[in-house]
């Protein structure tokens, strides 16, 4: 081997090409997802809804301009993610919340849980369910739907909502958390594109459904259990905040841990807990076991001759 | 059926990235060979295609010694060719039955004729051969790369699939070993026409490996064969498995039939500033701005020239010339390698990508996390020194994080050796 080639073969390799997949254009592919449930809002809700969201990513989106502008870091809202934590925190939002509620979230979800902890992919809550439980606990009546299904099936009762009414939307709650079939084309399109891991909803939902279904609160299994996944924030929740990349796990295993984990808080809530819906702290509450879990399931395992070496 | 590799990725694979189109002939007028001293001719010497000039280095074509110069390292000995192709008188092939040849007649054949690997793994392959024998029981032909753009190996197994079967031949006469295994893309053209070729031979079978990169890479292709892992560092024998490029079985045919030394290979010239491929078969010594020239109209401005493939080569220059090991020049434009250093600044935004795909079952976001926060201990216990370096997880990045490359700089301090890779 002449010098010339040592030299070649000791030169660092590393890849010169890149995966078209960037940070802004997955959050476009979320943004894509999330229009059939904002069409569904504004048709079910009216022009009241569309201000809300434009509230809402307004906030978030100066909010982070500013923190930047303030700090003097590189312009950050070109990568989209503060749109979408603007539009997630709207869709919990049910249509008569207050426009200081659009408002006061998403700053505080972009500025204390984002940006304080090092900007995107550095933060440990999801930033719109922070966003979200920060102004519930400020406002708690302002930010509560009217006549929630899950508010009375904590009555013992059956709502008089049908599920077909369910699956659709056309139930009180959160502007863009009804549509259940919406949401669902919107995450099968997510699934598709590679964007979210088909486990984490799949585990959440199906933890729920399960659970549901063998303990039905003596209330007929299949409505309860169908109740329970179809009204409420569940698939909103499931499919778009436990999902967040920067506060779920990476490994496959620790994704189906992470949504089973939701999926039991968020029962525990609400069979028991304070709270008729509680995905928001079920996975705020899993978002902090996220470095747990990927420890836990690192796929790397050291093996004997590595001592040798 | 070959065992699927965890990990790994799937790249564009249509009819532009098979090494199936037509595989050209270049021959330029000029070429540098590189020698290490004990030159064996003068300025002014008429030399021929074959014929020895230094130790393990044989002039391509027939023509003239134009100019002997000292670079760093060694001589560079310039030959200007005559275009006539006139062969040495002196090579001698070898006059016996395969069957009756010794393992030390088909080690020295190799060796007289100067053969390295050919698929990127330097060294003599008849030491290679010599360190092995009565250790491996299978012996495998590497066509198995996937790094997008390179398919020189293709290309030549197509040309000469009977070259490679029987120099694969050649192999385990002289290790010893009866069993025989030609790694090829499944789905290939070459895995069908292979397959069809070796129905009736008792020794030789097609191995169909995955069509996902890194498939060629030695631990890939051991796991592909044997369904084992190779433990961290061991050399492929240890599982039984000798690999060659099929770029050397058709180097120790040819020296066996013709006594012809190894004086051409097959180069990929491509990228995406071609608009098809380009595989050609050209004299070592054959300068890369010769080779560029050869492969005709570029489609885009060229903002990078690699020595390899797009995730495993090295930036070059149109003055470097095309060696034993040179798989590919790969052209690339602004659209292609912009994205190594766009203006986006890098984040980790824990995706998942590069653990999914990570053959070595490795967290980089997790090391480059570790890297990045100056405890390169615990990145080397979280695995660091088993990247292979095969720039997956710098790929597949949506944050475009340099993974592969802090992982690659770790190592450097590390002294960790490079991971033989034959993509
Ligand atoms: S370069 Fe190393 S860490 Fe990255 S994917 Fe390849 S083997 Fe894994
Ligand atoms: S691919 Fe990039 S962004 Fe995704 S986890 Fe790995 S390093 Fe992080």
């Amino acid at each position: 081997m002449t010098d010339r080639e040592a030299m070649a073969s000791s030169a660092v390799h590393t890849p010169y090409v890149r995966h078209a997949d960037t940070v802004r254009s997955m959050m476009f592919d979320v943004l894509i997802a999330l229009i059939p449930a904002l069409i569904w809002a504004v048709h079910s809700f009216g022009a009241r809804a569309v201000s809300i969201m434009a509230v809402s990513v307004v906030s978030a989106v100066l909010s982070e301009t500013a923190f930047n502008f303030f700090t003097k870091r590189r312009v950050t809202v070109d990568d989209l993610s503060a749109v979408v934590t603007g539009l997630l925190f709207s869709f919990l939002l049910p249509v008569t919340s207050p426009l200081y509620t659009a408002l006061l979230g998403p700053a505080f979800a972009i500025l204390i849980v984002k940006c304080a902890f090092g900007g995107i992919g550095s933060n440990i809550l999801n930033p719109a369910l922070t966003g979200f439980v920060f102004v519930k606990l400020c406002f708690p009546s302002a930010v509560t739907a009217a006549g929630d299904p899950l508010a009375v099936l904590k009555t013992g009762e059956l709502p008089d909502a049908s599920l077909f009414d369910m699956l659709v939307g056309n139930i009180p709650g959160g502007i863009g958390e009804v549509s259940t079939l919406l949401l669902f084309a919107g995450g099968a399109y997510l699934v598709v594109r590679g964007v979210i891991d088909w486990r984490i909803p799949t585990a959440f939902i199906g933890t729920v459904a399960v659970v549901t279904l063998l303990f039905p609160n003596n209330i007929n299994g299949l409505s309860f259990m169908g109740c329970e996944l179809l009204s409420g924030s569940l698939f909103l929740t499931a499919i778009f905040m436990a999902t967040d990349p920067v506060t779920s796990p990476v490994t496959g295993i620790g994704r189906l841990i992470f949504g089973a984990v939701c999926g039991l808080l968020t029962l525990l809530i609400r069979y028991f807990g304070f709270d008729a819906d509680g995905t928001a702290y079920a996975i705020l509450t899993a978002n902090l076991l996220t470095g747990l879990l990927d420890r836990v399931t690192a796929p790397f395992v050291a093996t004997a001759n590595d001592d040798a070496r | 059926m070959a065992y699927v590799f965890r990990g790994g990725i799937m790249f564009r694979d249509d009819k532009t990235s098979r090494g199936e189109g037509d595989l050209h002939r270049f021959e330029p007028k000029k070429l540098v060979l590189y020698a290490g001293g004990d030159l064996q001719v003068d300025v002014g010497a008429r030399v021929l295609r074959g014929q020895p000039i230094a130790k393990g280095v044989f002039s391509p074509v027939s023509g003239t010694v134009a100019d002997i110069a000292d670079v760093p390292g060694g001589t560079s000995v310039t030959v200007e060719s005559d275009g006539e192709g006139a062969l040495f008188p002196g090579l001698v092939k070898m006059h016996k039955k395969l069957a009756e040849c010794s393992t030390e007649e088909i080690i020295g054949k190799i060796r007289d004729a100067g053969i390295v690997g050919m698929g990127g793994e330097t060294g003599s392959v008849a030491d290679r051969i010599a360190d092995v024998i009565g250790k491996a029981d299978v012996c495998i032909a590497d066509c198995a790369g996937r790094e997008p753009y390179v398919t020189c190996d293709m290309a030549a197994l197509l040309e000469r699939p009977a070259a490679v079967i029987n120099g694969l031949k050649i192999f385990l006469r002289a290790l010893g070993v009866r069993r025989g295994v030609i790694a090829v893309p499944e789905g290939s053209a070459a895995a069908k026409k292979l397959t069809e070729m070796t129905k009736n031979s008792g020794m030789i079978s097609v191995l169909a490996t995955s069509r996902k990169y890194p498939a060629g890479d030695e631990r890939r292709l051991v796991y592909s064969y044997t369904g084992r892992e190779l433990a961290h560092g061991a050399d492929t024998v240890s599982l039984g498995c000798v690999i060659f490029n099929i770029q050397t079985c058709i180097a120790v045919y040819d020296a066996f039939v013709s006594g012809l030394p190894c004086v051409s290979r097959v180069v990929t010239v491509g990228g995406d500033c071609f608009t098809g491929e380009y595989n050609v078969d050209v004299p070592i010594g054959t300068s890369f701005g010769d080779l560029i020239d050869a492969a005709g109209e570029m489609c885009a401005e060229p903002v990078l020239m690699l020595n390899g493939g797009p995730l495993r080569g090295i930036p070059c220059g149109a003055d470097g010339t095309v060696g034993k090991t040179t798989r590919a020049i790969l052209l690339l434009s602004e659209k292609t390698a912009g994205g190594s250093d766009t203006d986006i600044s890098p984040v980790c935004i824990r995706c998942g990508r590069c653990v999914t795909h990570c053959p070595e079952r490795l967290m980089p976001n997790r090391i480059y996390d570790l890297i990045r926060d100056g405890k390169t201990e615990e990145a080397v216990a979280a695995g660091a020194l088993h990247c292979v370096g095969c720039g997956i997880c710098s790929y597949i990045c949506p944050g475009k994080a340099p993974v592969t490359e802090l992982i690659a700089g770790l190592k450097a301090k590390n002294n960790s050796p490079e991971v033989t890779d034959h993509d």
